[in-house]
């Protein structure tokens, strides 16, 4: 067994390693600043770009955008899944379609949605929604047929009634996985969302990095490139622990 | 309008090579990185959360880095599906060589294999399921990443044609543009989901 002092050592060595020698390869005038800005070069530019309007306003459509992809499709799609499960027929009838829906590369219809949506919010939002919703729908249904029928029926022996059995039973032993489906649709929701900024739209983060893409302004979109990044790795980590939190009760299988 | 399936064909053509490229190199470097941080336990341990952390960031902004380091022809695609699609190769083969039971490196020490043995005739044998699927989704994701590449901004290939006649407004060739690319993504899916069936079979049996 590998003592955690010594992955956070390597961990942090290797990060500050890395950083390191860039930093001493810009120094040292080995790379080329305009395509590569040394890591000092890009956290001052981070700063200044913070404080920019136009990039706080970028941030703020491009959140905003995400949140509500995230607050609209991913419950919607967890509920339905539940629904599909619990009904007779519904699994065997609507899974292909879902499967389907989580096979197909969402991105090449982008110019559907743009033909149809136009390049406002309500495109961006549905886009990001979409390339979550089958990937949860799907998660939502393998948590619901992963509750073992025995506490279900010991449930009912002790005479809980439905609203009981689901609350006592049914959510809390759904929840790690669902959690873990919710944390894999908010990636996808950001990336779905990031993708049709970047391809076609007028405002959000992702058309200021295509803004600075064609000017070659390389450090502001380095800067930019890290703050998103930063965003949803800390979102990635928030829900993670969220997932361990409530799944303590649970066998974890990848030994972090 | 009727007689532009030889530009479509090339585009086609085009598409495909950068996709061929795209995969052989993200399965390549993805499997080598892999086998080595797999193979050593400590290295192992330490950078899955690393990566699995990394595998949260949306890959796809780097797009018009890409498109500024590697210009706006067919290496950038190549590049930008290689950085979409490496991730899932080498999470899945380290999560691989993680899940061989450790009997079976005992049993290879104890008949005084040499590391490279122990690599090639037992841990990746052993590993090939969880191996296999990260080729599958790796290869996957790569091949999303060049046609979404090729939409943002290129030259030539199906994407740029989906975005040329999507700016013209001319719906009809956007359409045939999109069901070229969903058929290679198709069909790439059910070859590589055959391919990764047979290797099934082949690991069990």
């Amino acid at each position: 067994m590998v003592k955690p002092f010594t992955k956070r050592l390597i961990q942090c060595g290797t990060m500050c390693g890395f950083l390191f020698i860039w930093q001493c390869g810009a120094a040292l005038g080995l790379i080329n600043p305009d395509i590569l800005p040394s890591p000092w070069t890009i956290l001052q530019t981070l700063l200044v770009i913070i404080q920019d309007p136009d990039v706080q306003a970028g941030m703020a459509a491009t959140g905003l955008e995400i949140l509500i992809a995230v607050v609209v499709t991913l419950p919607l799609a967890i509920l339905l899944g539940m629904a599909v499960v619990a009904s007779r027929h519904g699994e065997r009838s609507v899974a292909p379609y879902i499967q389907l829906g989580n096979a197909v590369p969402k991105s090449i219809f982008l110019p559907v949605f743009i033909f149809l949506f136009g390049i406002g919010l309500v495109q961006k939002v549905i886009v990001g929604g979409l390339h979550g919703f089958f990937t949860v729908m799907l998660n939502a249904m393998g948590a619901s047929k992963s509750v073992p029928d025995a506490l279900v029926t010991t449930a009912r022996f002790y005479g809980a009634n439905k609203f009981q059995i689901f609350t006592r039973v049914y959510f809390p032993c759904m929840l790690p996985v669902l959690l873990q489906g919710i944390r894999l649709g908010v990636v996808l929701c950001v990336t779905g969302v990031l993708v049709a900024e970047m391809y076609v739209s007028r405002m959000g983060i992702g058309n200021l990095l295509n803004l600075w893409g064609t000017t070659s302004k390389v450090p502001q979109l380095m800067a930019g490139i890290t703050l998103i990044g930063l965003f949803t790795v800390v979102l990635n980590e928030l829900i993670r622990c969220l997932e361990h939190r409530f799944g303590a009760w649970r066998q974890s299988m990848s030994g972090r | 309008a009727q007689a532009d399936g030889g530009q479509f064909l090339a585009a086609f053509w085009v598409t495909v090579m950068e996709m061929v490229w795209t995969v052989g190199i993200t399965w390549l470097c993805g499997l080598v990185i892999g086998l080595m941080m797999g193979s050593i336990p400590i290295l192992r341990e330490s950078f899955t959360p690393l990566l699995d952390a990394a595998f949260a960031i949306p890959w796809v902004v780097l797009y018009p880095l890409v498109v500024s380091w590697f210009g706006l022809d067919s290496p950038s695609k190549v590049a930008y599906g290689v950085i979409l699609g490496i991730l899932p190769v080498i999470l899945n083969t380290m999560s691989g060589m993680k899940s061989i039971d450790s009997r079976y490196l005992l049993l290879a020490r104890s008949l005084s294999a040499s590391r490279l043995d122990t690599l090639v005739k037992i841990a990746v044998p052993l590993a090939l399921p969880s191996i296999v699927s990260g080729l599958r989704i790796g290869a996957g994701l790569s091949i999303i990443g060049v046609i979404v590449g090729e939409m943002f901004t290129s030259t030539r290939g199906i994407g740029y044609l989906i975005s040329y006649y999507r700016t013209l407004l001319d719906t009809g060739h956007v359409f045939l543009g999109m069901f070229l690319a969903l058929m290679v993504a198709c069909l790439s899916n059910l070859g590589l989901s055959y391919m990764e069936k047979k290797f099934k079979r082949y690991a069990n049996g």
